[in-house]
């Protein structure tokens, strides 16, 4: 017999969503995450913000009494940070092996064992992981009914994936944009397949920029920190005109 | 008073052949195992293919081997039978917590009281046969060989009961209210332990049976017997108080197996640790608790060991669970040489935190599901790699948060309210510096007003900086420091990811 859930038809039920908690990833997605799958975020760098698309995912999980796993994360995460983002820090593991390979097996396990969690994978892949671990997390997700994000190079946009949601992640003026490389089927074809998020850093900083006061302003240059000139004129117009 | 006993006569020939460990070798040979003086041996106990040879227990090792040449003689291992009476005092416990071993070792006999403990388990009837399907499932007959049972209201009475049933008579109990000495009547004198000495006399006049015995006139048994025997008698027909020991098991756990070939890993080894962490199980069941971290010591030679610690998250006492972690950790890192004996050591037993029972099933994960979690992947990828993190309360950034603990709620110092990084570098990084402006993949623009951290005078860990956050032309956001102290230098903390 075959399993209805393996099969990536519409005709099978309406699987659990997991709201992003951001209104335009959520209306990429349709309705958010999707329990018991696998989900892939590729770009390159570290440091553009896509940590702070996962955070509001991870907050709802925790107030629901669920766990999260930060696997392989390529620096320790910071824990006033993700304390500030409303994560209950005791529901969170942080783990860091030593290889991708161990990383996938960790991530395997905590999909299996941590009931509807959410587990984010960061592969740091040197050569691209194979299909085979692809599918084995996917898997383990159906298996727990966990939400997968997989962090990975950009470069394994060219290599075929089972996850059944690939978004590409860039930065823009006053935030990140995500694209959507493929989306589960089923998904209703007239919405945008792109999404602007902006960055709760970026915003403050605007806002804190505009706050500072001229005598302020003055006591910096004074002791020699230079302000903003660096950013092209029309991307501050740019940022001024989000704020 | 309601007291079973358990009769195990096959200790001594079991613990001898362990000794040996050629339990498969030996199969259909006559065996007998030697005790007494080194002079004069004799057998304590005998096998059947010995039996049928003639030999007996009691029997000289001289005149024993007489009747039949191929005889193996075994030395008695007094440690052993005292370990398996003890392992089987921690298995009974489960049922009342009075259970007494018999003082006198030679009698590889258990007692215990069960008036307590019968409504609890439904009936005389359905505790006795609990007990009697434990003692004689599979891994406990490998272990003890026969059990005997007998039940009375007098812990000796129990026992003669059991020895008489081992003796292959037919079965007595004495059941509360029935009188005792209508059944102590038909014991027969050789299933008596302590008159071994004098049956000879006892059936040279007459005397076969307990009933007969016990009609004597009491002036004449002591003096012709000693009062010991007179006493012995009333305690067991209920006459004189007999007042036992509750045995308590250990404060420690300490057991070992002898491995009977050298064994790499594998299902062998993995098989003797498991019956070392069913004894710990059985230990800590009878301690009504759990263990938190435990050592197994592989012997490799005499000077080489090797030594494995395990903790786990929370007290549990759950074999399976033990073995995935071994499991785990041996894939990992795998002995370096062949096995002589696995030794298991437990320094502390723990309070078992018990859940409560749910009316719903919720399917939210259980706090065991996820300390079950968490122990299997420190043993797999190791301690230092799977943590959990908290904040603490300190104005340095890298002093803000630690790993493993609880978040304590710091109430008297509100920390600031500025914007955190995700990803904070274990060490600062040093920038280049170009046109008096840092440089990370591309020049850095500052986003924000400088945020100074002047703190930590009172350690010798003092900072004085200020933070900014900076973007490069690729979009990476990072948190970067001017140390005041190092006029033009800059430094990248972390990054916004």
């Amino acid at each position: 017999m075959i399993n209805s859930a393996l099969l990536n038809t519409p005709s099978s039920p309406a699987p659990l969503r997991i709201s992003s908690a951001i209104p335009a990833l959520d209306l990429l997605l349709g309705a958010g995450w999707f329990a018991g799958d696998l989900h892939e975020l590729l770009g390159e760098g570290i440091g553009l913000g896509e940590l702070s698309l996962l955070l509001p995912t991870l907050a709802a999980c925790v107030r629901g009494k669920r766990s999260v796993a930060l696997i392989h994360p390529p620096y320790p995460p910071y824990a006033p940070a993700i304390c500030a983002a409303g994560i209950d820090l005791a529901r969170l593991i942080v783990i860091e092996p030593k290889s991708t390979q161990a990383a996938c097996w960790a991530a395997e396990h905590c999909l299996r064992e941590m009931h509807e969690g959410v587990v984010i994978v960061w592969t740091q892949e040197t050569q691209l992981i194979p299909d085979v671990t692809l599918r084995r997390l996917r898997r383990a997700a159906q298996l727990g009914n966990s939400v997968c994000i997989a962090l990975r190079p950009l470069r394994a946009a060219q290599q075929s994936s089972p996850a059944s949601v690939r978004l590409r992640y860039a930065s823009a003026a006053a935030g990140i944009t995500v694209d959507a490389l493929k989306l589960r089927c089923g998904h209703d074809r007239s919405q945008s397949e792109h999404a602007h998020v902006p960055l709760a850093v970026l915003a403050q900083c605007t806002q804190s920029e505009a706050l500072l006061a001229p005598q302020m302003r003055l006591r910096l240059q004074r002791v020699g920190v230079p302000l903003l000139p660096q950013i092209p004129a029309a991307q501050f117009a740019a940022l001024s005109a989000q704020a | 008073m309601l007291w079973l006993s358990l009769f195990l006569p096959d200790l001594p020939l079991l613990c001898a052949m362990g000794g040996v460990g050629l339990g498969g070798a030996l199969s259909g040979k006559a065996i007998g195992v030697a005790d007494g003086p080194e002079n004069r041996p004799f057998l304590r106990a005998c096998n059947r293919e010995s039996c049928a040879a003639g030999i007996a227990v009691g029997m000289g090792v001289a005149q024993a081997r007489s009747l039949h040449h191929d005889l193996i003689v075994l030395p008695r291992q007094d440690a052993e039978e005292r370990q398996a009476l003890i392992a089987a005092a921690h298995l009974l416990l489960t049922f009342t917590p009075m259970v007494a071993i018999e003082p006198d070792g030679e009698r590889h006999c258990v007692v215990m009281e069960l008036s307590a403990s019968v409504n609890l388990f439904g009936g005389i009837a359905a505790l006795a046969r609990k007990i009697i399907a434990l003692m004689r499932n599979a891994e406990n007959t490998a272990r003890f060989g026969a059990a005997f049972f007998g039940l009375a209201p007098t812990p000796l009475a129990a026992e003669l009961f059991a020895r008489q049933r081992a003796g292959g008579h037919a079965a007595i109990a004495c059941l509360p209210g029935q009188p005792l000495a209508a059944a102590l009547r038909n014991v027969p004198l050789t299933c008596v332990p302590w008159l071994t000495d004098y049956i000879a006399t006892l059936h040279t006049l007459g005397i076969f049976h307990l009933g007969a015995l016990l009609q004597l006139p009491r002036e004449g048994l002591a003096q012709r017997f000693g009062a010991q025997t007179l006493r012995t008698l009333d305690r067991c027909a209920g006459h004189a108080p007999d007042v036992r020991a509750p045995f308590i098991p250990a404060a420690q756990f300490e057991a070992q197996m002898e491995c009977i070939l050298p064994m790499q890993e594998g299902p062998l080894l993995m098989g003797s640790v498991a019956q070392l962490l069913a004894q710990l199980a059985q230990w800590l069941q009878a301690r009504a608790s759990g263990a938190r971290a435990f050592e197994i010591i592989f012997d490799h030679s005499r000077e080489a060991k090797s030594t494995y610690a395990l903790t786990t998250h929370a007290p549990m006492r759950d074999v399976k669970r033990w073995s995935i972690l071994l499991t785990e950790h041996f894939q990992r890192a795998p002995l370096a040489a062949p096995v002589h004996r696995v030794r298991l050591r437990c320094a502390q037993a723990y309070a078992l935190g018990n859940d409560n029972a749910t009316l719903i099933p919720l399917p939210q994960q259980s706090q065991a599901t996820w300390d079950a979690l968490i122990d299997r992947l420190h043993a797999r990828l190791g301690a230092q790699a799977v943590y959990t993190l908290r904040t603490a309360p300190d104005h340095r950034p890298e002093h803000a948060q630690k790993r493993n603990g609880q978040t304590q709620q710091h109430a008297l110092t509100p920390m600031p309210k500025a914007l955190r990084p995700t990803f904070l570098l274990p060490r600062a990084r040093a920038l280049i510096v170009r046109d008096a402006m840092p440089q990370y993949q591309g020049a850095l623009a500052l986003l924000s007003a400088p945020e100074r951290i002047q703190s930590g005078w009172w350690d010798d860990a003092p900072i004085e900086r200020d933070y900014f956050i900076a973007r490069n032309a690729q979009g990476t956001l990072c948190w970067i420091y001017r140390a005041l102290n190092e006029p033009g230098a800059w430094y990248l903390h972390g990054f916004f990811a």
